[in-house]
């Protein structure tokens, strides 16, 4: 609780670093940084949330492509059949319109082409598509079942590895600001040498002079960190308004994501404010 | 209150020790000089006592407790018992008087009413009543030496060391100083101080430890 408890400015004033020129950096960087891995952040979750849309359109469609002379009759009866089924929840032919315009990348102008005749179906993930499988290859062996499950493990790989790529980059601004604060806590101290001895001659224990540097690494990682959400926010904003298409994407968890990230980087830099200034007292004092 | 038993302390540098085979003891409510030429190893001495550097042989024990072995904590707490006077004040400059003399009353939480009632009547005790909202650099070396006997003395320590109090300022200003410790004294505060001025012993009577070549004999002065 010592940390929270107010110390006498005397005490505070002794050790204040807030006129080092390093130290006032702590902001700035604290600011950019924040920024920078909020906004990683926001991406990485808006990323996961486009992701998750496209995945849940994907496995909730299932198309059956049938050879141009199928007969109406059998592909009713397929049809019929397949609605039976556990997992379905819809079955439809589409009509030789609808699979013109489907089909028109593949086929361009050429209207002697047959075209196939497709079953789309509404299903959901209780479907068995090994059986689904057989049932239409018992029928029509020709026929072409639209299985999505290794393109969607191929885009999972893909997205993953952009999330992790993420986690990597959000890891190395943290180790970025931990060197800054680092740096700036050695320095600061070293600069304070006469100060840290003084008070350790009146009695100032390990812990008392740690608080009093780590809190002020906090205040100022504080406002960087309410600049940082200020700025993310406000891009997220912009980003929005300049591309509205971005606010389907953008759910609770990007907003969040982007306020968490700068909140964490902070921790980071009182975390590592405190074992720098440990370090330093124990070595210099 | 302080025991020095066989203590010897070896500077890294160095192939002789500093001060070797130190036997003696100050009770408490105690006043004594510490004598002897310079280099002869006072300082060697006043830094054991702060537990600035530790014995390298024998056993030294401040307020009943063996230095040997104390955590950086208590040394901590026990340097809280005491006040230390050093020759060049080490007062912080961007300080004001008055905080440089609450500092050893500011390590637990803000100073209470009492306490800051306390700082100002320390500093009125010592005629700085008037400069305490003065930083350092704006006093002269006597009043700079009262701000350190103030610092030194505002947490009312049972034990004090005063390394050459009486150096830097004039004779009337040396004898108002120890005009101060004996007030301290008859207090109850035991008083340790390194002089070379004799004639502040001379006017100032009391046991005398003398430091030549590493060791120490005591000296009765009447």
């Amino acid at each position: 609780m010592r940390f929270l408890a107010s110390l006498d400015p005397s005490a505070r004033k002794a050790l204040s670093l807030r006129k080092d020129s390093f130290f006032r950096l702590v902001v700035v960087m604290m600011v950019l940084l924040g920024w920078i891995s909020g906004i990683g952040a926001a991406g990485m979750a808006g990323l996961q949330n486009l992701y998750a849309d496209w995945q849940l359109a994907q496995k909730s469609r299932v198309s059956i492509y049938l050879m141009p002379d199928s007969s109406a009759e059998e592909v009713a009866h397929l049809r019929d059949d397949l609605s039976t089924m556990k997992g379905v929840r819809d079955v439809i032919e589409l009509d030789q319109h609808a699979v013109k315009v489907l089909m028109k990348p593949y086929t361009r102008d050429d209207v002697l082409l047959p075209l196939p005749r497709i079953l789309d179906m509404a299903v959901t993930s209780e479907l068995d598509r090994a059986a689904l499988q057989k049932r239409v290859v018992d029928s029509f062996p020709m026929a072409e079942v639209d299985d999505v499950r290794d393109m969607l493990k191929a885009v999972a790989t893909v997205v993953r590895f952009v999330q992790m790529l993420t986690v990597a980059l959000a890891l190395i601004v943290f180790m970025v600001m931990a060197v800054i604060v680092s740096l700036t806590v050695h320095a600061g101290l070293r600069g304070k040498k006469a100060a840290l001895d003084v008070l350790q001659y009146v009695g100032a224990t390990d812990a008392f002079l740690t608080v009093l540097v780590t809190r002020q690494v906090l205040a100022q990682a504080f406002i960087g960190t309410a600049g940082a959400v200020v700025l993310g926010c406000g891009s997220l904003a912009v980003a929005s308004s300049v591309w509205p298409a971005l606010q389907t994407f953008m759910g609770t968890n990007v907003w969040l994501a982007t306020c968490a990230m700068p909140v964490v980087l902070m921790a980071v830099a009182v975390l590592t404010a405190r074992v720098a200034s440990i370090h330093v007292i124990r070595k210099e004092v | 209150m302080i025991r020095f038993d066989n203590v010897s302390y070896t500077y890294q540098t160095a192939d002789t020790p500093a001060v070797f085979n130190l036997n003696f003891e100050l009770e408490e409510g105690s006043f004594h000089y510490l004598t002897g030429a310079s280099g002869a190893g006072k300082t060697t001495i006043f830094r054991m006592l702060y537990m600035d550097i530790l014995p390298t042989a024998g056993e030294l024990h401040i307020f009943g407790r063996n230095v040997a072995g104390l955590e950086r904590d208590d040394i901590a707490r026990l340097r809280r018992r005491m006040g230390i006077l050093f020759q060049d004040f080490r007062l912080l400059d961007h300080l004001t008087v008055r905080e440089n003399v609450s500092l050893p009353l500011s390590l637990q939480r803000c100073l209470t009413p009492e306490e800051e009632k306390c700082v100002a009547e320390i500093l009125d005790w010592v005629g700085l009543g008037q400069k305490m909202d003065q930083h350092p650099a704006m006093l002269s070396g006597g009043e700079k030496q009262r701000a350190a006997i103030a610092r030194a003395v505002v947490n009312r320590p049972a034990l004090l060391i005063a390394d050459e109090p009486t150096g830097n300022v004039d004779q009337a200003m040396g004898r108002r100083i120890m005009h101060l410790f004996n007030e301290l004294n008859r207090h109850g505060t035991t008083i340790l101080i390194a002089t070379h001025d004799q004639q502040i012993i001379k006017d100032f009577p009391a046991p005398a430890l003398h430091i030549a070549e590493g060791q120490v004999s005591v000296r009765k002065v009447a």
